[in-house]
């Protein structure tokens, strides 16, 4: 009978369950494995793909969690199944593991340990365990660097690119973190084999958050001498920008140097902390600048035992609540309707310290022309 | 609010047991393919659908009026939030059949071009199968049994996602 029901409506069915029964539908008939196995299934699915959290836990555990929303609550849902220990992943040479990266389910990971020369790049699907292992780039694991990468997709071109600045001091320098001398870009266009250089790059690049939105990578600046403060990366264009940063007063008494750059609801957002509280500017119109708009002030006073620790964003959710990480051992929620923050007791499962990053969940599989892939 | 005026235009629909349906004009039109026959003055008096039975026809007729009826969420940003309840529940009341009925509004509503209810009728049997075994779901939808995989198929596709059966 299902074998009658046209391609385009089966998709649209398998398309709507979630992904941990899909590898199960493969096995169902070989008209679903068809269907499956093509790109276009894996697009649809991806645009119907729940938003998600990733959560990667003392360099080598991802997990990864579900958001699901219903009309008045939110819920978290975390499958055990969603879980991934790459210390146990013979691919992976070793666990210093960072997570640099995150677009349409793909993830970019970075395994560096300057003592044994290991500075690999890594894209990585742990839905459908698919990873690669880019190429050495130019700079390979020479001394002590603050690296900053990108992974976006370009909205023109749809070509998946990792840009990766190398920002370090050559001896006899001073060790960082004094303004590196040399920042350098290469840039890796998935399916082509090979690393380029994009040569010098004017800014020195915050290495901590790079949220991919609209074709372009985003970082702060450590530079406090330009008229923004932020910087983008254009994935199709291949050029580094200056980018309309929150209009703040950087020379607050108050403020402490903690600050985060992420996706709220898909609006750039960054966050300031200051001895009284911690404030949220979002950017409502893309690439405007005065479309940035103060939207959250969480006073110190709100909660129980918030105090100067440094407070990072998630992201947001449907209904307007705010996820953070509180020192980089417990996630907090705040909702702007009540205004007040909770620890969000589901996470207590994971050990600190972790990293975190707005996730989707995608079957998307990895057919680039010139990458082997591994299954993990 | 009622559309069956007398003085509105009426359609007849035909089905493939040559039962006839008198529509008001505007249930039609939910009907994309419908609606560019009619635009397209190439719909006679009678539109016979071939391949649609009078149980298949009637339920997707019941399901045009009710959305016919209800106000569009586009027209009004404040359509009042009683209306949308009461859709919701209609559907979901309105999909509570078995699984070969289902199928058969799926398929018609393909051709029909009725986008809800082509929605609807996914949703429903996503639901249905979310979670379950290939063995469960080749019951479920009563799968081709020429369609299965040969042994070393299986295999080859258990190893690509060991990690799912673990």
């Amino acid at each position: 009978m299902a074998k009658d029901l046209p391609g385009n409506v089966m998709v649209d069915i398998l398309s709507r369950l979630p992904h941990t029964t899909i590898p199960h539908c493969k096995f169902v008939c070989k008209n679903w494995r068809n269907l499956i196995n093509e790109p276009y299934f894996a697009n649809i699915h991806l645009s119907r793909s729940p938003a998600g959290l990733m959560i990667f836990q003392q360099s080598s555990i991802l997990k990864w969690v579900e958001i699901k929303e219903e009309l008045d609550h939110r819920q978290l849902h975390h499958d055990p199944v969603n879980a991934l220990d790459l210390k146990f992943v013979p691919f992976f040479k070793n666990s210093y593991i960072s997570l640099v990266g995150s677009v349409n389910g793909l993830l970019c990971l970075w395994d560096r340990d300057f003592n044994i020369e290991c500075d690999n790049t890594y894209i990585c699907n742990p839905i459908t365990r698919e990873c690669i292992t880019l190429p050495r780039q130019q700079y390979y694991g020479k001394g002590p660097a603050r690296i900053a990468y990108g992974f976006g997709v370009g909205l023109k071109t749809k070509k998946y690119k990792v840009v990766r600045i190398s920002q370090r001091n050559t001896p006899p320098d001073p060790p960082l973190p004094s303004r590196p001398r040399l920042i350098e870009a290469e840039v890796y266009t998935l399916g082509t084999g090979q690393w380029r250089s994009l040569g010098h790059v004017p800014y020195w690049l915050n290495d901590w958050d790079e949220p991919f939105l609209n074709g372009c990578v985003h970082w702060m600046l450590y530079d406090e001498n330009f008229p923004e403060k932020l910087c983008s990366f254009d994935i199709d264009n291949e050029t580094f920008q200056l980018f309309p940063s929150p209009p703040f007063d950087a020379f607050d008494d108050t403020r402490i140097p903690w600050e985060s750059l992420a996706l709220l609801k898909g609006c750039l957002c960054q966050s300031h902390t200051f001895v009284t509280g911690f404030t949220i500017w979002v950017m409502k119109e893309y690439g405007i600048k005065k479309s940035w708009h103060k939207e959250v002030v969480i006073k110190q006073s709100i909660s129980r035992d918030l105090d100067w620790r440094p407070l990072y964003l998630i992201g947001g959710l449907e209904d307007g609540t705010i996820l953070m990480v509180y020192y980089l051992d417990e996630v907090l929620a705040y909702s702007p309707k009540t205004k007040t923050c909770e620890k969000i007791d589901f996470f207590n499962q994971f050990d600190p310290p972790f990293t975190r990053m707005v996730y989707q969940l995608s079957s998307l599989k990895m057919n680039f022309e010139s990458e082997r892939v591994h299954m993990l | 609010m009622s559309t069956s005026s007398s003085s509105s235009k009426k359609i007849v629909l035909k089905s493939a047991d040559n039962e006839t349906f008198e529509i008001d004009e505007i249930v039609a039109l939910e009907s994309q393919a419908i609606k560019n026959m009619i635009e397209d003055e190439c719909a006679d008096n009678v539109i016979p659908l071939g391949n649609i039975d009078s149980k298949t026809l009637s339920k997707i007729i019941e399901y045009c009026k009710k959305h016919a009826e209800s106000p569009k969420k586009d027209d009004n940003a404040d359509i009042d939030e009683k209306a949308v309840e009461d859709l919701k529940s209609f559907d979901a009341e309105f999909a509570k059949v078995d699984m070969p009925l289902i199928q058969d509004i799926l398929m018609a509503a393909n051709f029909l071009n009725i986008d809800n209810l082509i929605g609807l009728m996914c949703r429903t049997i996503a639901d249905r199968i979310k979670g379950k075994t290939p063995e469960e779901i080749r019951k479920i939808l009563n799968i081709n049994k020429n369609d299965l995989l040969s042994p070393e198929q299986e295999a080859k596709a258990r190893e690509e996602n060991s990690w799912a059966f673990d």
